[in-house]
């Protein structure tokens, strides 16, 4: 075949005697049709979808796109309205918001030893159990042997000694211990802002000494079956 | 868009059984002349600004059909190089008895072959202008070029054919051109 050739007037006879002709009709209408049928789909993707027509793919959820404007605004209004050292001091604050918290949360199951006298200056020794939530039993041992024992419910639970009830609030055998019942008081004395000085046991965070203005001496213990035996010190003011 | 819906009966629709013909005498397979023919109005769709700004919307759209008919032997091609058999089970071409009916369908094939294996521009000008008897004018508007650049890609596309299908030549005429 090298360096043979068909003249030029050869190749076009072959090429239109080859691709002479016309398919019959029934195979034009055919392709007429297909024609028709792309342009019609083609034309049809251009439109936009009547209405009651779902739209095929991807559209906006309005409920989506609120939640996800929300977060964006939250997360920049956060950036914007606090400086680094605020939220570092917020972190800071709630952190000991939660040591305080659980600490209180602890001391739920502790129980103390008041010792302290009456006014006859006989002594008293009162054990006070915590148990949660927020209900404290209070059991005196009196001079003469005999033993008072109270339960005094909380007002709110969930907090470390529950406040007397109004029926016990005259009872003058809890005078001396008032001040460890009520959760805002118990509160103020961790706080150290009601003249008590709160010693914690460095090793647990616990609270483990009360030195109240009234002289009573408190220890907390973990809670045991048994309190442990202390002796009192101090006396009423 | 009301261009758009007329735009077929005004560009494509008095062209459209010259196109269908010309697509059909390349592509005897009749799925694969659908699919040259789809594929071309496709593509006019996807043009149709360049359509409705042309000089000669007929050379344009007949340039189109065969450039998808060019593109669907292509497929075939590379389907039976890849060993599809669908493509070598396909109905001969219609017309003639059986023996005349697979010499023509070996002829045919072996000329759109060789055409499928000429550059595109050289192929389209070669079909535009020998097959179609389009003018070369309105060969260069339809492949966007200058005249001269059609002439010269028929001319290219004539001397290659010239050489590929030489043992297609009557047995008359080969003692003449063998040089």
């Amino acid at each position: 075949m090298s360096g043979r050739r068909l003249r030029a007037r050869e190749l076009d006879r072959l090429l239109r005697g080859t691709l002479a002709g016309s398919p019959a009709p029934a195979e034009e209408d055919r392709l007429r049709s297909a024609m028709r049928g792309a342009w019609a789909e083609a034309l049809a993707a251009t439109r936009p979808a009547a209405p009651g027509v779902p739209v095929v793919g991807w559209r906006p959820r309005p409920a989506l796109g609120f939640a996800a404007g929300l977060v964006a605004a939250l997360a920049v209004a956060v950036h914007l309205a606090s400086p680094p050292h605020l939220v570092a001091s917020s972190l800071a604050a709630r952190g000991e918001l939660l040591r305080a918290v659980a600490q209180l949360h602890r001391a739920q199951a502790m129980a103390c030893r008041v010792d302290t006298a009456d006014e006859a200056g006989r002594p008293r020794r009162y054990h006070l159990e915590w148990r949660a939530p927020g209900e404290a039993r209070i059991r005196l041992d009196q001079p003469d042997g005999a033993t008072w024992v109270r339960s005094v419910p909380s007002r709110r639970t969930g907090l470390l000694i529950g406040a007397p009830a109004p029926a016990d609030e005259g009872d003058s055998r809890l005078s001396p211990v008032r001040d460890l019942l009520g959760p805002e008081r118990v509160a103020a004395l961790l706080d150290g802002r009601s003249g008590v000085r709160v010693t914690l046991d460095t090793a647990t965070g616990l609270p483990v000494r009360l030195e109240a203005r009234w002289a009573a001496t408190c220890r907390f213990e973990l809670a045991q079956p048994a309190l442990l035996p202390l002796a009192g010190e101090g006396s009423r003011p | 868009m009301e261009d758009d819906d007329r735009f077929y009966e005004r560009y494509v629709e008095p062209f459209e059984t010259r196109m269908l013909r010309a697509v059909r005498r390349v592509v005897r397979d009749p799925e694969l002349a659908r699919d040259a023919v789809q594929d071309a109005v496709v593509r006019l769709w996807q043009h149709r600004d360049r359509v409705r700004r042309h000089p000669n919307p007929e050379a344009l759209v007949l340039r189109v059909g065969l450039h998808s008919a060019i593109d669907a032997v292509r497929r075939g091609l590379r389907r039976r190089e890849t060993g599809d058999a669908a493509l070598e089970a396909r109905p001969a071409p219609a017309g003639g008895g059986p023996g005349e009916s697979v010499e023509r369908r070996e002829q045919h094939e072996a000329v759109v072959g060789a055409l499928a294996r000429l550059p595109r521009q050289q192929a389209l000008a070669v079909l535009m202008h020998v097959v179609e008897e389009q003018p070369y004018a309105a060969v260069a508007r339809a492949l966007g070029c200058a005249e001269i650049t059609a002439r010269v890609h028929v001319m290219r596309g004539r001397a290659r054919l010239r050489r590929v299908l030489a043992p297609l030549a009557p047995e008359r005429a080969r003692i003449g051109v063998d040089r």
